[in-house]
């Protein structure tokens, strides 16, 4: 997260390149919403525009009542832990944006305006203003995926595109929650206005398909729901059909529900759109977030055992499924982020150990490119054991073992494994360099076996800890480093 | 002046702007310039992850389409998984052999679609579309050595009902000549 930590004048420095205008302003980058590491998560950037530099604490506030606005409508709100939001901010000298049919004008940093293309309410940038956001991106956050912009005027505007442009009127979120139906999930719009020349392209959300079994969203459709369905509320108002008006068509053209944001503000996206944006997000990252060993080739000799682990990303209110397989079988009961493997379970010769992850929402009913599964696999060579040290796979370990955590360095969440040859009383406990108890992460009785917990550290600092486990027999401390 | 700021500077000087034509529909695949990509390892990257995206800034101005700059910076970028699922410009970045490395769809940059809230009916949407004789553009793909070229198709939508495939029309592609990966 160092790129979140650049100096201001390092900014500038950046800046001097930028024409035509002059730099009145330093640029900074806050986050506003932090569950990983930019590389896996899906980042969202938002800029101001049209704060003076005493507006700026403002300009925190409305990004942040647009980051919750987005993370409390779904599929958003279920996938919230999959993004990282970060807020831009860069003074202007003056505040608000232009106004040309009233002949108002302001100096603002990226030189935004209304009145664009002659619709009063179309807010957008100069090209010298779009070439500042790409400057600021490629500096402050190359990784980004979303990119909006806050315009600080109350009167309502914005348009969509790159980046997504709203105003601080209440409305403005909305409508770039809409724009990210368009630009982050390809969905189309469902409103019939005539737009003439627009290419006749269907998206996930519109068809022209009127045969029930060849509609796209069929999954959603019940048998009782007439095709094509009559618009009639409120017997059709909840379900999936095949609403006639979409892709600015009054007619030939169709939408799966009668209502959704991407025909009118103010509703949620329908069932169709919602599993198009979930879509979208396992298009861009995957559902295995880290694993360990990072090594993929593994020898294990005599009576050597190891652990293989895998963090999954976590939906808010339902978990990914996870199944390992060893040569291609499914070990029964093996579904927990870690597996320990040992040399005689396994046998002399080649193995193939995979951990297999599904998503399997109920948001998504239609997915044959497998985007909400992911695997990962190992090749276990083993070899030195003799007749007497076969066993069966996932025997209980005969010795006690604290693993390394992972993933380590871990930011904020790290998996912790250990194994018990016999039951008994357990403590796991965390301290710091100071030999400060942290946190205590079990105490309890526990059953011979294999064990894991997952140890969030979202509110401390960054940091070298120890973690020990204690039971009558056995102690042992490793060294978990937590880096934001 | 430090490292990172000496990277960053490095990183202005070699993207000074470069001009790459290419003339759409009537010659496929002309290879007008040969555009050097000097990747400057900078000691922020060194310190994050070797990896690096470029990023590759265009201007499209009636029918030609112009490499402008390039950019190198620390940092992964996303390939979307799955096929394409909208219309626009496809562009692909291939090796010498022709391999596939690196391909993304975006939105045809000479085409402003605009939403606004209609202002006589709250809630409702209204569209404004524009067609722009130039714009700018901006790519970004992943630092690959053996990428040689990218290749620009503009997909098009089918003729009729009973053709639903969509398909992809030459546009044009520019060399691309990656060099450097490695700090000085």
């Amino acid at each position: 997260m160092k790129r979140v930590q650049l100096s201001a004048s390092l900014a500038m420095f950046f800046l001097l390149a930028a024409p035509p205008r002059c730099l009145h302003s330093q640029a900074t980058i806050q986050p506003l919403l932090n569950n990983g590491a930019t590389a896996t998560r899906l980042n969202v950037v938002i800029f101001s525009e049209g704060y003076t530099s005493q507006e700026l604490p403002q300009y925190l506030a409305d990004a942040n009542t647009m980051s919750n606005k987005l993370f409390d409508t779904q599929p958003f709100k279920e996938y919230k832990s999959y993004f990282n939001a970060f807020a831009i901010l860069v003074a202007s000298y003056e505040s608000g944006s232009d106004h040309p049919s009233r002949n108002f004008f302001r100096d603002t940093f990226f030189n935004s305006t209304y009145d664009s293309f002659d619709i009063q309410r179309l807010i957008t940038i100069s090209s010298g203003g779009l070439w500042r956001v790409d400057s600021l991106l490629q500096l402050l956050m190359p990784e980004y995926d979303i990119v909006i912009m806050i315009v600080n005027d109350p009167e309502y505007g914005g348009s969509g595109g790159f980046p997504a442009i709203t105003s601080i009127n209440a409305d403005g979120p909305e409508s770039v929650v809409h724009e990210l139906g368009h630009s982050f999930a390809a969905l189309g719009d469902e409103y019939s206005d005539p737009f003439s020349g627009y290419p006749d392209i269907e998206e996930p959300n519109t068809t022209r398909e009127t045969r029930r079994d060849f509609i796209k969203w069929r999954a959603w459709i019940l048998d009782s729901t007439p095709i094509p369905t009559p618009p009639i509320s409120p017997q059709y108002a909840a379900v999936i059909g095949l609403f006639e008006g979409a892709h600015y068509h009054d007619m030939g053209w169709f939408r799966p529900k009668l209502a959704c944001k991407m025909r009118v503000f103010g509703v949620d996206f329908c069932e169709v759109c919602a599993e198009a944006l979930v879509k979208s997000k396992y298009e861009l990252i995957q559902p295995i977030e880290s694993f360990a060993p990072i090594g993929k080739n593994i020898a294990l000799v005599g009576t050597e055992s190891m652990s293989l682990g895998i963090v999954p990303l976590q939906p808010a209110t339902h978990t990914l499924s996870i199944q390992w397989h060893i040569n291609g079988t499914a070990v029964n009961g093996a579904t927990s982020p870690s597996l320990l493997v040992s040399a005689p379970a396994l046998g002399n010769g080649t193995h193939q150990v995979k951990a297999k992850v599904v998503d399997s929402t109920n948001m998504v009913r239609n997915d044959p490119a497998r985007l909400l599964s992911d695997s990962t696999s190992w090749t276990i060579n083993v070899s030195g054991v003799t007749a007497v040290e076969d066993a069966p796979v996932r025997q209980i370990p005969r010795r006690y073992w604290l693993a390394q955590n992972y993933p380590n360095p871990f930011n904020p969440s790290t998996m912790i494994s250990f194994h018990l040859p016999v039951a008994g009383d357990v403590t796991l406990k965390v301290y710091d360099l100071l030999g400060k108890k942290i946190a205590t992460l079990i105490s309890a009785q526990l059953a011979a076996g294999d064990h894991v917990i997952e140890w969030h550290a979202g509110s401390l600092p960054s940091g070298l800890y120890f973690y020990k486990i204690e039971t009558d027999r056995y102690a042992a401390v490793g060294k978990a480093l937590l880096l934001k | 002046m430090n490292r990172f700021v000496r990277a960053c500077l490095a990183l202005m000087i070699t993207a000074s702007p470069m001009f790459a034509q290419i003339h759409f529909g009537a010659k496929l695949f002309a290879v007008i310039l040969a555009v050097s990509l000097r990747v400057i390892s900078s000691a922020h990257a060194q310190s994050t992850s070797a990896a690096q995206i470029v990023f590759l800034h265009f201007k499209i101005k009636d029918d030609t389409i112009a490499l402008v700059k390039s950019n190198t910076r620390p940092g992964v970028v996303k390939q979307r998984r799955g096929g394409e699922t909208h219309g626009g410009i496809y562009y692909d970045v291939v090796s010498s052999s022709g391999q596939s490395l690196w391909h993304g769809v975006m939105d045809d940059p000479l085409v402003q679609r605009m939403e606004y809230g209609d202002p006589t009916n709250p809630g409702q949407l209204n569209i404004k579309y524009v067609k722009l004789k130039e714009a700018e553009f901006r790519l970004r793909m992943p630092f690959k050595p053996e990428a040689h070229r990218i290749e620009f198709y503009r997909v098009e939508p089918p003729i009729d009902q009973n053709r639903r495939k969509i398909l992809r029309r030459p546009l044009g592609s520019i060399l691309l000549q990656m060099k450097g990966g490695e700090a000085k």
